[in-house]
């Protein structure tokens, strides 16, 4: 494969950087504030949009010619799963780069840098999808990570925003060490008389299929492995910076961090669980404890939380549970649940980053100049001061408690779909009791806004109702609404997993 | 043309969006009300020259089918759902029996729809009314139309909340809001069959559409030579079938109000009149047969069930006629017809002639809209009386109007050569010939039937038209008042919260009504008069080689009964003829004989001895079944509900639980924010924990887990 061919494959991705980097040096070159600020955040988006096309075009190839292409000697794969993950991550940079112009400008942050930062992290994100080695993963997890500690830290003259980043950062640091530590042991662990070890995937998966009994260098490397990707994906146990940081961080970055991190440590997690699967029996039992763990902490946390903000983050924390379902079921050796699993995990994350950003958007929606909406007693009332942004909240709601005609619904169906068929009926049942909890906290916004009457009245003017805010909440709305009902068209999703590389 | 069929449904719907819209449009009511009053006729009478032009492109086909997409630009095996084997699509099917709907629904609604206009234009809430007429009509399309179950089922909810939506329409009035109520709870009891019926239909035959090119939807797996094919190719066994056809026989029973489910239909008369003549007489109320008819390939495999339809069908007709012998609300009058001629239909369908089922859904389509229309003419005309007790000598003040009942009446009543008579007596006919037995039983009680139709449309005629007056420019004559009072109590509310509405105009004189409303009157009178007779003499059987791809052939029915073919009929022809055509003639005589000596009065036993004969009060009551539901439904459920459903079971246990298991969850969430200290040193330490037991599970795994089995090395072509 010549040089030219290994940069097309991950076409996307060399845009979203390009853009980044144009957004940097042209934000500080012009001096002109206003025209910087239309530069910045239409040529980020303009960007985004521009890979979106790529992505999708290329997906439809993949989709067509059902080949799935490894790029830089192997280092790299583009298969449907990929192609999948990029499209998702790339919908999500949109809606943060329309949320974010006018929540920044009211919090004196509209600076270039935030656009580049953000346009960054999702290339990192992306890169996490289609690593196919070890180390290529743990570099993109750093692309990915470094661009979030200093968003979080964006407001760089309020303590807790600062609070926030030196926490993620140190906690992400101690993480990263575990995913470094363990790459290397899963290299000497995969090593054999024969021949040397391998960071690469898709020969771990071969090697594995092939040697029946791993070795415990090995076993301890894979155990590390899910450490540093667990604190990406805020499991239980290593979950404990996301309250702090989700509630530190702007609210625009919160948006963000919550479903793009989400997004690439979930589809890393699931190339390494894919590639592990043929040693499931070894390691699934901690990953499938991890998940009950995960799934009642974020839920039963999440009940006694006062602040929105907060809340939402334990929330995001059961949500990651419910995704480490879908990744359990696709880790069995069965093909059809494997495939299964992997679309529905492609569509849960559609869904699960959708809602978040629009349930943060109508949060922005609703801050006042200088000053967040702190907690949920500040929602009081709300179907009656501000019916748009009650009701909106009242679907994002209903869609993260899985409740129908919602996309949210649609997607816990499919992993439990999924679950079934992978033949773990106990880990769907403790995913339905689970989100039984989390209906108790949906539905206390709900009641808020909609049965309980307002402090005040009169309809409040909003100073941040910008159209991009606007239009964000619109998109998710009609998003949420219309692949609730017809899940159908989201197909291409469900499909992620027709061309992936390994052999469960 | 045929690609274009979506048109039809399409253009109902978009009219719908544009009423619904109209007041955001429009500042002013008076030309948002003139603007839909010809949008809304204006769409549906183009769907239905689309239908018109589509008909002949269908027929043309070798197997007189179409499958068409519904959502244009895409294919008709776009996906509605798909999930694994499970996919529903997005299409209509076009087929002899959903053409012959969609005429009806789109012709018959357009001529109603051109019709309101006259009659709801004083109405202030006129937009909201044509918002939901529309809808009902794309609904309608939809449920005939379907291309699948789910499908049809959507139309088939769809038009149970139009309907609901329209009784109560003057939902000021509490007895409309009740009365809407009452046939929406109903209909979900059947509609409960109808999904039930679904499902095991999905669970036996793998998919829910109807045809499928590849010869694999429910009826061409049902219409498989030698008995029905399950999905696997097994055959079905009788009991399944009888078992799916009862389920969905259910769902027919609620919306085409048979017994025991027919109760709301009388009680739907509070809605404006025009939504009688569509819904509750027309169209929606037929759906029951229509669908019956469309599963013809199922049904004519479940011998019981066949039996269970035609018993219940003779049953209805037979109550419905009894219960309109002393009916005095013109509209109730109307309204238990409609129940007693749906059950003719159910007959039809039960004794395996699902063509002449149709023909009478067709003939009674046009006659009824007439009727009811007519009696609409009559009220309108009367500023909002719709008790016959305070009509009478109508004929002198309004004879445009009496001529079109005339004709809705005498077609109805099985006049010899009019409409009505040409459909009931081919169902008469396939009683008596029924292939399971009772053929002259069932000859004998529709016959019956027949002549008390007779009697008590014409009774209707005398009590409005021929007696004397009781009235003096639309006002009660003073001592016929005292007799009403005694036990009318309900028929006050609904008059007085009935179309009083639409007629706050009053020159308090009789009067014609306006064009608008008696147009559609003269062409439905054309087709009740002329459209029998065309279809089932003239042309030879026309109307049933028409329809004959779209139900099951009789050998597939007669071979499941195991049945001798080929034997003379019981009665030749030409006799059932005259005696059809006598006993319609004698029903109606009859109530000429004995009215013409009630000239003064109207009636034919005074109110005190109405009072005291217990066959009057039994019929008048109808049957006793609304006390008979009231005792068992609302007052045992309403018991059970309450002291044992809601103060035992839900207060006590239920609440107790999840009270408890919130408690619970509230007091681990208090211990558990505990952790949450706010110290990077503690986080790092809990996370070190985590990996501390990972590491530990995951080696503890391995030294439990015996090693794998060493597998084949998988061809590398996947990989690279």
């Amino acid at each position: 494969m010549n040089y030219a061919a290994n940069l097309m494959s991950i076409m996307p991705v060399l845009i979203v950087l390009a853009t980044g980097m144009i957004v940097l040096l042209g934000d500080a070159c012009s001096a002109q504030w206003r025209a910087r600020r239309w530069y910045t955040w239409g040529f980020s988006l303009f960007g985004v949009l521009m890979a979106l096309v790529q992505a999708g075009n290329q997906l439809q190839t993949q989709m067509a010619t059902t080949f799935s292409e490894t790029a830089f000697a192997g280092s790299i794969v583009t298969d449907s799963f990929t192609l999948t993950c990029y499209v998702i991550l790339l919908i999500t940079a949109l809606l943060a780069i329309l949320l974010a112009m006018t929540y920044l400008e009211n919090r004196n942050l509209n600076l270039g840098e935030y656009y580049a930062l953000v346009l960054f992290s999702t290339a990192g994100g992306m890169l996490m999808a289609c690593s196919n080695d070890l180390i290529v993963l743990f570099v993109s997890v750093e692309i990915l990570s470094v661009a979030l500690y200093v968003l979080s830290g964006f407001a760089r003259t309020e303590e807790k925003s600062e609070e926030a980043a030196l926490k993620y950062f140190l906690l992400g640091a101690f993480a990263s060490g575990f995913l470094l530590y363990g790459i290397a042991l899963v290299y000497g662990g995969s090593a054999t008389a024969n021949h040397a070890g391998t960071t690469n995937l898709a020969d771990l998966n071969l090697y594995l299929i092939n040697d029946g009994r791993p070795s415990v260098l090995l076993m301890c490397g894979i155990a590390l492995l899910f450490v540093g990707l667990a604190f990406k994906a805020a499991l239980v146990p290593f979950h404990m910076w996301t309250p702090d940081v989700y509630e530190g961080a702007p609210t625009s970055v919160t948006a963000y961090m919550a479903a793009g991190a989400k997004i690439g440590a979930f589809a890393a997690l699931m190339r390494v669980c894919s590639a592990l699967a043929p040693i499931g029996e070894y390691w699934l039992p901690a990953v499938q404890t991890l998940a009950v763990l995960t799934m009642f902490g974020g839920n039963i946390l999440a009940v006694v939380q006062d602040n929105v903000k907060r809340m939402l983050a334990y929330s995001s924390i059961a949500h990651a549970g419910y995704l480490l379902v879908a990744v359990s079921a696709a880790s069995v050796r069965n093909e059809q649940a494997h495939n299964a699993a992997m679309g529905a995990m492609a569509f849960y994350l559609m869904a699960y980053a959708v809602m978040t950003m629009g349930a943060f958007g109508v949060l922005i929606y609703l801050s006042r100049k200088g000053r967040d909406l702190q907690t949920i007693e500040d929602l009081r009332g709300l179907a009656r001061t501000d019916t748009f942004a009650a009701y909106a909240m009242l679907v994002f709601m209903l869609s993260l408690g899985g409740i129908p005609p919602t996309m949210g619904f649609m997607g816990k169906w499919f992993i439990f779909s999924a679950t079934l068929q992978a033949g773990q009926v106990w880990l769907a049942i403790v995913m339905a009791l689970a989100s039984i909890i989390s209906i108790y906290y949906y539905l206390k916004i709900v009641w808020m806004m909609c049965f309980q009457e307002p402090e005040r009245p009169e309809v409040v003017e909003h100073a941040v109702a910008s159209g991009g805010v606007r239009a964000t909440i619109v998109l998710s709305l009609a998003t949420m609404l219309v692949f609730g009902i017809l899940p159908g068209a989201l197909g291409i999703l469900l499909n992620a997993a027709e061309t992936t590389v390994f052999r469960p | 043309m045929l690609q274009n069929a979506w048109l039809i449904v399409w253009l109902p719907l978009l009219g719908f969006f544009f009423h619904a819209i109209s007041g955001l449009i429009f500042k002013d009511r008076a030309a948002q009300k003139r603007v839909v009053a010809y949008i809304a006729p204006g769409v549906v009478l183009a769907a239905f020259l689309v239908t018109c032009a589509v008909l002949p492109e269908v027929m043309a086909l070798p197997a007189h089918r179409a499958t068409v997409p519904l959502i244009p630009g895409l294919g008709t095996d776009a996906p509605w759902i798909k999930m694994g084997g499970f996919q529903v699509n997005f299409a209509l099917l076009l087929d002899p029996l959903s053409l012959l709907m969609a005429l009806i629904v789109t012709g018959v609604g357009g001529l109603i729809h051109v019709y309101a206009t006259g009659y709801m234009a004083e109405d202030p809430e006129q937009p909201r009314f044509f918002t939901y007429f529309n809808l009902f009509i794309f609904m309608m399309l939809l449920l005939v139309m379907a291309e699948n179950f789910l499908l049809m089922f959507v139309g088939w909810e769809g038009v149970g909340t139009c309907s609901y939506l329209l009784i109560s329409f003057w939902y000021t009035q509490v007895e409309n809001a009740k009365a809407g109520n009452k046939a929406f709870i109903v209909n979900r009891v059947g509609d409960l069959g109808f999904a039930l019926g679904m499902m095991a239909v999905w669970s036996v035959f793998g998919t829910l559409s109807f045809f499928t090119t590849d010869g694999r939807g429910v009826l061409d797996l049902a219409a498989v030579e030698g008995g029905a094919r399950d999905v696997l190719g097994n055959p079905v066994s009788a009991g399944t079938l009888t078992l799916i056809c009862m389920l969905l026989f259910v769902g027919a029973m609620g919306k085409s109000a048979q017994i025991p489910l027919w109760v709301w239909l009388p009680d739907a008369m509070a809605g404006p009149t025009p939504v009688s003549a569509l819904i509750h007489a027309a169209t929606m109320v037929t759906a029951g047969v229509v669908m019956v008819t469309r599963c013809s390939w199922l049904f004519v495999q479940a011998p019981d069930a066949m039996q269970l339809v035609g018993w219940i069908g003779i049953a209805t007709a037979f109550m419905g006629a009894t219960i309109g012998l002393v009916q005095n609300d013109i509209k109730r009058v109307l309204a238990f017809s409609t129940v007693s001629q749906l059950g003719y239909m159910f007959l039809a369908c039960g004794v395996g002639n699902f063509t002449a089922g149709m023909f009478h859904v067709t003939t009674h389509a046009f006659f009824k809209a007439l009727l009811f229309l007519g009696s609409g003419a009559v009220i309108h005309s009367m500023l909002g009386e719709q008790d016959m007790r305070r009509m009478g000598g109508l004929r002198k003040l309004i004879p445009r109007t009496w001529l079109m009942m005339f004709i809705g009446t005498y077609a109805i009543a099985g006049f010899p050569l009019l409409s009505g008579f040409w459909s009931k007596d081919e169902i008469l006919e396939a009683a008596l010939e029924s292939p399971w037995g009772s053929g002259p039983l069932l000859y004998g009680i529709g016959l019956l039937t027949a002549f008390m139709t007779a009697f008590y449309m014409n009774r209707l005629m005398w009590k409005t038209f021929y007696t004397e007056p009781r009235f003096v420019d639309g006002q009660l004559v003073p001592h016929h008042h005292s007799n009403f009072d005694a036990h009318d109590g309900h028929e006050e509310h609904a008059h007085a919260g009935g179309d009083e509405h639409g007629h706050a105009h009053g020159s308090g004189k009789v009067h014609e009504s306006p064009p608008s409303m008696m147009v559609p009157l003269y062409v439905l009178a054309v087709l009740s008069v002329g459209f029998g007779i065309v279809m089932a003499h003239f042309t030879g059987g026309r109307f049933e080689h028409f329809l004959e791809p779209s139900v099951a052939p009789k050998s597939l029915y007669v071979s499941a009964l195991r049945h001798e073919e080929g034997h003379a009929p019981l009665i030749p022809p030409v006799v059932g003829f005259v005696i059809s055509s006598v006993v319609g003639i004698a029903g109606l005589s009859l109530a000429a004989l004995l009215y013409r000596q009630k000239m003064q009065t109207g009636a034919l036993l005074p109110e005190a001895e109405k009072a005291r004969n217990p066959v009057y009060q039994f019929l008048y009551n109808k049957w006793w079944w609304d006390a008979l539901y009231e005792r068992i439904f609302l007052q045992t459920g309403g018991w059970l509900a309450d002291r044992v459903l809601w103060r035992l079971v839900d207060a006590g246990i239920v609440d107790g639980i999840v009270n408890g298991v919130a408690g619970a969850v509230g007091l681990m969430a208090r211990i558990f924010r505990r952790v949450q200290t706010g110290y990077v040193r503690n986080y790092a330490l809990v996370m070190l924990l985590g990996v501390v037991i990972l590491v530990g599970g995951l080696l503890y795994q391995w030294s439990k887990e015996p090693p794998l089995p060493v597998r084949e090395r998988p061809s590398a072509a996947g990989v690279q």
